[in-house]
């Protein structure tokens, strides 16, 4: 498995068609302009990974966050010696948003149920303009919040 | 009922103390002083009673409050009832989860000491996409802790 940079990787159609396809189906560029897209995408690298293997690991220490555009993961957890599965998610979910804002060990395992094509992006945003930065965190607080509310509500039947 | 902190801020010793709480609380990390004013001046304040339900789980109300003074607890319908989610006071923040995506609240918020709060709306970042970008992604931490936490509960418990 190794990174590559999205600029150097795909040929000026390819990037049109791939940046379309983003800003459709990935919720954390929802209302993002082909332009603001761009910007973001400097800062992105795409990888392959095969069946099985494990994206993130629960309690290491790296801030991307992830952007499936290819493929199915499970999110899991370790409790005792048992693993917990917590989710799964498909094309144009995202994960490893929590450790990118607060910079805190990786609170699950994420690994790839298929094929994966993934995109990420890598916590230093300072190059964005403060238009496209406040989207981006305002999409990231949207995702979270909805996962908040799941995982309250499941929580909150089981105390 | 909610006063506009606008006029309040005016005075000095009013804009010091405000300043200083900010230091301490995590949604507005970051925010130069004349960043913090700008917000303010959207800002409203309001006194709570012991006992009165600051917000009200299934209400359709979008902004986020700062507690001043005081103590809160967060509670929300479970299988047995009320169940408490967590205890919040001075300086934290709460409703950031409905100012963010615009849906029903998740939880009930109740004084357990008379609070003074404030409140803010997202109109006041709507022209203001540094103090924006800044205030979500402080949102992002403090749900992300929260997320942490009850994601570890909950793993426990499947």
């Amino acid at each position: 498995m190794s990174w590559i940079k999205i600029k150097e990787d795909n040929n000026t159609q390819d990037q049109q068609r791939l940046m379309v396809k983003l800003a459709e189906r990935v919720k954390v560029f929802k209302g993002f302009t082909t332009g603001e897209l761009a910007e973001l995408l400097c800062n992105a690298q795409k990888s392959i990974f095969a069946t099985d293997a494990s994206i993130i690991k629960e309690e290491s220490a790296c801030t991307h966050m992830y952007i499936i555009l290819e493929g199915e993961v499970a999110v899991t957890k370790k409790v005792m010696k048992r693993k917990v599965e917590l989710a799964r998610l498909h094309v144009g979910d995202s994960f490893g948003e929590m450790s990118m804002v607060d910079n805190n060990l990786r609170s699950a395992t994420v690994i790839a149920l298929s094929p994966c094509v993934m995109l990420r992006i890598g916590s230093d945003l300072m190059n964005l303009r403060p238009e496209t930065a406040m989207k981006f965190y305002r999409n990231i607080t949207k995702i979270l919040t909805d996962r908040l509310r799941k995982t309250s509500d499941q929580l909150v039947w089981r105390i | 009922m909610w006063t506009n902190i606008h006029d309040e801020f005016k005075s000095l010793e009013q804009q010091r103390l405000m300043t200083k709480l900010a230091g301490y609380v995590k949604a507005l990390n970051g925010l130069t002083p004349a960043e913090l004013a700008e917000l303010l001046s959207h800002a409203q304040k309001c006194t709570f009673a012991v006992g009165a339900t600051i917000i009200k789980e299934g209400s359709n109300c979008h902004h986020m409050y700062i507690i001043i003074e005081g103590e809160v607890v967060v509670s929300k319908k479970g299988a047995k009832g009320k169940a408490e989610l967590a205890r919040l006071k001075t300086a934290d923040s709460f409703g950031e989860m409905a100012l963010a995506d615009r849906k029903f609240r998740c939880a009930t918020v109740t004084a357990l000491s008379p609070c003074i709060l404030i409140r803010v709306g997202d109109e006041a970042m709507a022209n203001r996409p540094e103090t924006g970008m800044k205030i979500y992604r402080n949102i992002s931490r403090v749900l992300s802790e929260r997320l942490r936490v009850s994601s570890d509960q909950l793993a426990w418990r499947i």
